[in-house]
């Protein structure tokens, strides 16, 4: 069996039967000052709004597929994340739980993602302090970074959870923001096969009135399903 | 001279070949389920698991780390390390083996997919058909196109045909925090070791279990990590060494205390030091008895060597009593001491073996092994101590009386002996009275050493990875693969309705996993058709816009399927990593079928989903369900065996006393006795189990001879109660004490049944002890006052 083959069986595996395949090697030496700035400019965040293309450049497809979708966030933990235009999937989350709408299966997901783990952008919020006041320190104890490097005020980090069951299948999380505003400008998710989704922000609105309709969805008419824990 | 010299040579030559080859082939049994009816179904379905699923060459190394990075590389140095030592071990494995070898999981994937439904392989054949494959393949890319999940994303574009999206469902393909190899979060590591060859016996076991410890502890000698030993060969070995520590442990506890109580009574070194040789040769001929002719030791068998001991000296004691006072030739005092030995060795060997009536096989073993050492202790006190006793006693030239002869001839220490009879007697029943009978505990714990490194290990391993100790086991067994499909079905439908009525909260059902012969039989033809059309698909993936990635596992799965073409139904994975996978969920060698599954119940519901369930071939099996299936039959089971018991020590008795009223004083004795112990047992929080209740039936073959004795010395007396105490006091003190020294000394056995067993019995002794030689000599003569002299 040629290595080449073998490493393809491995990405298959990684994603059929959940394996831990990653090893870290985190850096204790990076500087991470601009992060800490970017946790503390976010301390006064009321409100996101914000545009967003998601390109997926998966080893699977020749090219890769880019879809838009628009993201709206409202402190300390709401959010509305809605791929495709007109919507394909909406997913709305609170500290509770996320729903999952396919408006065009006329269909729900009650809880399904987030508690699988499956949906990372949730965590990935978590994990920057959209949801509560992150601290450096605490930022620290869950992720591992891989490496930080600032290019005039556009800083490029790369991380994994420390947990293993989050950073399973993983081979960093990078996530892009500006040192001086702490505004977000893209993330990205490796896996170890070496697939990518890398998610880019535009128009990015702070601190505006968000409508709370945004948060709410009329699931009349919907066959929900409620996931078991 | 010359030729009665020979004939001890001979003898000793022959005890010592008999010895050596007895003794060769004990080995130790730690099933404790060998101890139970088997005809329980929580007991039939435990032994199931447990020869077919517990892995017995499996050692189960665990690695605590400060952090995920440490313990991850430690077990991979551990398990690389391991791997080297080809002697020892066989393989050892820290990871999934698909992921060391990712292709090897493709003909389990096969197998998954040729026990699917028809349909399914139908609608499977549909969409990889030639207009249908590329609607197929533009459905897919619809669907990673909006999917939030990436996991999904990526999993679609590695099966763009759809062949495996019937997977769901199936409990394989879910994503889990932890794994059977790490924790969640990552800091616990399981190493699993299996060793180079099956081990022959338990001293083996042992012997590999410590190689393994020393190369482990030498590979990591770090601070902040904890390395831990458990599985099937940790608890052979540590069962089994125990067992062998508390078998020779308490037997020199009982010759030593045994030597003690004979010096304070006779204050004679030589006769002791005869006396505790032929102990020994007992002990040895019986160990060799009882590994030549029973199969294995278990726990309870292994308590006997002491119980024995403590028996056999009896009739040494008699002996030597007799020889001091006989004057004629060691024929005749062997003809002497032989009417009363056979007696009462007869009827101590006769309830013990009277155990057999028992269905509990640990207790039958106990009977036969006592009852054989019984016999055993006979033949050598009559053959060589007889002889012994009696060139002592003539060297000596005048008899040597006890020291203590003159205690139970005073009247104060009888009276004395009976007012503190008394007080223990009210102070016991009134702590039953007031304080209720002794609770009961029958949970596996009981059976367990006091003190374990692989159960602390294998408690931190449930702890660390998935718990399952409050869920079931489901065993489902047949005589061949059809007999397990159909029963599977037929449970399953149990399942659905228990999940249903919400009796059931979780089912990891193994009919997925179970080969379907029919099934296969059919969808098999499709999936070689499939085969054939590879370049048409490949081509079709492609002008669709995926890379040949995308292609690897339909690809390697149909090819899978091609190359069974020609197998016998039904087929069965057979790599390596397709065994690793089934090695806790299917059995399938000649005569021995078996699937396993897992079934959590609702809270209150175990019960009645076990009687839903249970059938023919089909048991729902824990721990827990052991001990409430044991609490509810084993009470009725020895209650039966005792009152049996009971029943033929009162026919013997009836024959012997011809008295009711004497009868009905033993009745009275040892319902005294019983109350007596429950009270004890109260006081001291002690509480009735499996070992406590084996001990009522010990205590009956044993304690009840006291009683018996002083009521045939009552009747000698012609109803002189004073006498019979004279003449029987001394000793009835000498045989209780040193029963009561034999089982005692199990009270610091490192099993913990083991331990109760003896702590019960010691217990019952001295309370039968005391009764018989205070209380009922008193009880006699006031109903000898009252009316006629018992007996005739």
């Amino acid at each position: 069996m040629s290595t080449t083959r073998t490493i393809k069986w491995a990405a298959i595996l990684a994603l059929f039967l959940g394996c831990q395949l990653h090893k870290v090697c985190g850096d204790s030496t990076v500087d991470l000052s601009p992060l800490k700035a970017c946790f503390e400019a976010q301390h006064d965040l009321k409100s996101i709004s914000a545009d967003f293309t998601q390109t997926r450049a998966l080893k699977t497809l020749k090219s890769p597929i880019s879809v838009k979708g628009h993201f709206w966030f409202a402190s300390p933990d709401r959010f509305r994340w809605q791929l495709g235009d007109p919507p394909k999937t909406i997913i709305i989350g609170a500290k509770d739980g996320t729903i999952v709408i396919h408006p065009s299966l006329k269909h729900a997901e009650i809880g399904a993602l987030s508690t699988s783990g499956s949906f990372p952008t949730q965590k990935v919020f978590e994990m920057m302090g959209l949801s509560g006041k992150r601290t450096l320190e605490e930022f620290q104890k869950r992720m591992h970074v891989l490496s930080l490097k600032t290019s005039g005020t556009r800083c490029h980090l790369e991380m994994l959870p420390k947990d293993p069951s989050a950073a399973r299948g993983l081979s960093s999380i990078n996530f892009d923001f500006d040192c001086v505003t702490g505004q977000w400008l893209d993330f990205e998710i490796v896996t170890r096969e070496g697939s990518s989704i890398r998610t880019e922000f535009n128009n990015v609105r702070t601190n505006s009135v968000i409508n709370g309709e945004v948060f709410d969805y009329d699931l009349r008419g919907f066959t929900v399903n409620h996931e078991k824990k | 001279m010359k030729k009665n010299r020979l004939g001890w040579v001979l003898i000793l030559l022959l005890s010592a070949i008999y010895i050596a080859a007895g003794l060769s082939r004990i080995s130790f049994n730690i099933d404790i389920l060998r101890l139970l009816p088997t005809h329980l179904p929580q007991v039939e379905g435990l032994s199931l698991f447990l020869k077919n699923f517990a892995q017995q060459d499996e050692l189960i190394v665990t690695i605590e780390a400060p952090d995920a990075d440490t313990a991850g590389s430690t077990a991979e140095k551990l398990a690389v390390m391991l791997r080297s030592q080809k002697g020892l071990v066989k393989n050892a494995v820290e990871e999934s083996p698909w992921e060391t070898n990712p292709a090897s999981i493709s003909e389990f994937l096969t197998f998954l997919l040729l026990n699917q439904p028809e349909q399914k392989i139908h609608e499977i054949q549909q969409r990889l058909s030639p207009s249908q494959a590329s609607v197929t393949l533009q459905q897919t890319l619809d669907d990673i196109q909006s999917s939030e999940s990436p996991a999904e994303m990526l999993r679609k574009g590695y099966d763009p045909f759809r062949i495996f999206s019937s997977f769901s469902g199936l409990g394989f393909t879910e994503e889990s925090p932890g794994s059977e190899f790490s924790s969640s979060d990552g800091k616990f590591r399981v190493v699993y070791v299996q060793a180079a060859k099956p081990f022959s016996n338990y001293k083996q076991t042992d012997e590999w279990l410590h190689q393994i410890k020393s190369l482990c502890s030498a590979q990591v000698a770090r601070d902040g990590l904890t390395l831990g030993f458990t599985g099937e060969p940790a608890f052979v070995a540590e069962i089994s060494t125990g067992m062998q520590r508390d078998m020779i442990s308490s037997a020199f506890a009982t010759l030593a205390l045994i030597s003690l109580i004979f010096w304070l009574c006779y204050g004679r070194f030589t006769p002791l030091f005869w006396l505790v040789l032929m102990l020994q040769l007992i002990f040895l001929l019986s160990l060799a008895t009882a590994g030549l002719f029973l199969n294995e030791l278990t726990v309870v068998g292994a308590g006997f060597a002491s119980v024995m001991i403590g028996l056999s000296v009896d009739y040494g004691y008699f002996i030597y009593q007799r020889s001091q006072t006989h004057s004629g030739t060691v024929r005749s005092l062997q003809w002497h001491c032989l009417q009363n030995i056979v007696w009462t060795s007869g009827t101590t060997a006769a309830a013990f073996f009277a155990l057999n009536l028992s269905s509990l096989p640990g207790l039958s073993q106990l009977g036969n092994m006592v009852g054989l050492g019984v016999c055993v202790g006979a033949i050598v006190m009559l053959g060589l101590f007889a002889p012994i006793a009696s060139g002592l006693s003539k060297s000596s030239g005048t008899a040597m009386g006890s020291r203590l002869d003159f205690l139970f001839a005073s009247g104060r220490f009888a009276r004395f002996g009976e007012l503190i009879a008394l007080g223990v007697v009210v102070l016991l029943l009134g702590a039953l009275l007031f304080q209720g009978p002794p609770g009961s505990d029958f949970s596996a714990s009981t059976f367990r050493p006091r003190k374990s490194e692989s159960q602390s290990a294998l408690e931190h391993l449930y702890s660390r990875l998935q718990d399952d100790r409050g869920m079931l086991s489901l065993v489902v067994s047949g005589k061949d693969d059809g007999e397990v499909l159909l029963r599977l079905r037929n449970v399953q439908r149990g399942l659905d309705e228990a999940l249903r009525n919400g009796s059931a909260k979780h089912v990891l059902s193994p009919l997925p996993l179970w080969p379907d012969a029919q099934r296969q039989k059919a969808n098999l033809p499709i999936l070689c058709a499939l085969s054939h059309e590879l370049p048409r698909l490949k081509a079709t993936l492609k002008d669709n816009g995926f890379t040949d990635d995308a292609f690897v596992l339909t690809e390697s799965v149909l090819n899978r399927a091609n190359s069974w073409r020609n197998s016998r139904f039904p087929i069965w994975p057979v790599t390596p990593t397709s065994e690793w996978i089934l090695r806790r969920v299917a059995r399938h060698h000649e005569g021995n079928h078996l699937a396993l599954g897992i079934v959590e119940p609702s809270p209150g519901c175990e019960e009645a989903l076990i009687k839903s369930l249970q059938g023919e071939g089909v048991y729902l099996v824990s721990w827990g369900s052991l001990g409430t299936e044991l609490k509810q039959t084993l009470p009725r089971e020895i209650i039966k065996v005792a009152l049996g018991l009971l029943a033929g020590i009162l026919l013997i008795l009836a024959a012997a006393l011809r008295s009711f009223r004497a009868l009905l004083l033993f009745v009275l004795t040892t319902a005294l006795v019983l109350a007596c112990l429950a009270g004890a047992m109260t006081l001291l929080g002690m509480k009735w189990g499996f070992f406590n209740l084996a001990a009522v039936l010990l205590l009956l073959g044993t304690g009840t001879d006291y009683s018996i004795l002083l009521l045939l010395a009552f009747q000698r007396n012609g109803g002189d109660a004073v006498g019979a105490r004279r003449e029987l006091g001394l000793v009835i003190f000498l045989c209780c004490t040193s029963a009561a020294a034999g089982f005692g000394s199990l009270a610091w056995a490192g099993n913990m049944g083991l331990a109760t067993l003896g702590k019960t019995c010691a217990l019952g002794l001295l309370i039968d002890g005391m009764i018989s030689l205070f209380l009922l000599p008193r009880a006699c003569s006031m109903l000898s006052r009252k009316s006629q002299p018992v007996g005739s």
